[in-house]
């Protein structure tokens, strides 16, 4: 088992001395047969140097037919002299491709390095360039939100001044509707005040009216006792009506002859007269005196003034008071009879007592 | 290079002592040699160009990296 492992291996080496055995030994052309091996072997050699590795095989061939053929050893030698120097001239070349190529890698690599810092500047500075595009546009938006919140905020608050006008327009006519209510309402009040005011004054005056009426229908019917009995002591009086009003005669025979006391007729004459003023204490009465013609006129008018103040001092002595009681003495000036004759002196020898109205006024003589 | 131009002068030393054998194989020498000196002088170039780019991107990197905020 231990041979049989070892067997294919040294089949292996004994091809390879074979190999080297079918060429006859050639120090040089070895050389330049190991140094075509190690170029042919190195894949940067062969690809880049095809053409002279070529010609450097070439030359081995031609130094190995030598070589075989039995040609001089200078020959051999100049061949794989030839050989070694291509096997170099290979080696040379692909060096030179190999960095001829470096160059325009490294050519290219810069140009992208340049391309690329160009292109990031561009990139950089498109970005920057959408960049504040991209500001721009959000602040124009910022800027018309802005706008249509300002606009909304005005047109908010024109409507609120609006609505705010309209209400304190509506609150006006609700005060001037409520003012002019009110002044229905008090005019209505004042109306039905009136009303009440009238209906009182005319139940007030109704009753008024019918009070004065028993009033006046007492009085009436007291007037007319009162005049029935005025009348009737009037009558007792011998008073007359005359257009000064009533007239009472006081006779020349209640007086003594050319005296002034009254006789007792007279007396009791002037007691009725009493009576009847102390019963109608309104009434004043004015006393005249008068005498006939005989005497002198002076004497007369004394006689007659003496005469009426008896007749007032009598009344007076009755109760009467003084401030109702006038006298005048007139003398022989008013007879009511001619002096021709005893009887009509006597009747012109008179006291004649004027009755006032209810007032108190008596009228002047003519 | 130096090894180019010693085969060339050696090749054209041969040419005159009439051993153009000799000559022939210096030349494709020289010629070879030539080449593999263009060729690392083209590969050194670039590879001076390659790393000054990186490092010209490194410092941009830098500054664009501290010029962003």
């Amino acid at each position: 088992m231990k041979l049989n492992q070892f067997f294919p291996m040294s089949l292996i080496a004994v091809a390879m001395i074979s190999g080297c055995s079918t060429t006859p030994q050639n120090a040089s052309l070895a050389e330049a047969h190991g140094l075509y091996n190690g170029a042919r072997t190195n894949a940067e050699i062969s690809n880049l140097a095809a053409l002279e590795l070529k010609q450097a095989s070439d030359s081995l061939n031609k130094a190995d037919l030598a070589l075989k053929e039995g040609e001089s050893e200078a020959t051999v030698d100049q061949l794989a002299y030839l050989a070694k120097q291509q096997v170099a001239i290979a080696r040379e070349t692909a060096k030179r491709k190999s960095a001829e190529s470096a160059v325009a890698k490294a050519s290219a690599s810069s140009d992208r390095m340049r391309l690329d810092a160009r292109t990031a500047e561009a990139d950089a500075a498109k970005l920057e360039t959408l960049s504040a595009q991209a500001t721009t546009q959000r602040k124009s938006e910022e800027l018309a939100v802005a706008q249509a919140n300002a606009s909304r905020n005005q047109r908010e608050l024109e409507a609120t001044a609006a609505e705010a006008d309209a209400a304190r327009r509506e609150a006006t006519i609700a005060q001037e509707n409520a003012r002019r209510d009110q002044r229905r309402l008090e005019a209505t009040a004042a109306e039905a005040d009136a009303a009440r005011r009238q209906a009182t004054v005319a139940q007030d005056a109704a009753a008024l009216q019918a009070a004065a009426l028993a009033v006046a229908n007492a009085n009436a019917e007291r007037d007319r006792a009162l005049i029935a009995q005025q009348e009737m002591q009037l009558e007792s009086l011998n008073a007359k009506k005359t257009e000064r009003g009533l007239v009472i005669t006081l006779g020349d025979v209640l007086f003594r002859t050319n005296q002034t006391n009254l006789q007792a007729s007279g007396t009791r004459n002037v007691q009725k007269l009493a009576d009847f003023l102390q019963q109608y204490p309104q009434q004043k009465v004015l006393i005249e005196g008068h005498t006939d013609s005989a005497g002198s006129d002076s004497h007369n008018l004394a006689l007659s003034d003496r005469r009426a103040d008896s007749v007032r001092t009598a009344l007076m002595d009755m109760g009467i008071g003084g401030e109702r009681i006038t006298t005048k003495g007139y003398g022989e000036a008013y007879p009511i009879a001619g002096n021709d004759t005893a009887n009509n002196r006597q009747l012109n020898r008179r006291v004649e007592i004027i009755l006032s109205d209810a007032n108190g006024r008596i009228a002047p003589r003519m | 290079m130096n090894q180019a131009m010693q085969k060339m002068d050696a090749a054209e030393r041969a040419i005159n002592d009439k051993d153009f054998e000799l000559a022939r194989q210096l030349a494709e020498k020289a010629q070879v040699d030539a080449q593999l000196a263009a060729a690392m002088a083209r590969s050194a170039k670039a590879n001076k160009a390659a790393v000054a780019l990186q490092e010209a991107n490194r410092v941009l990197n830098l500054e664009l990296d501290r010029k962003a905020p």
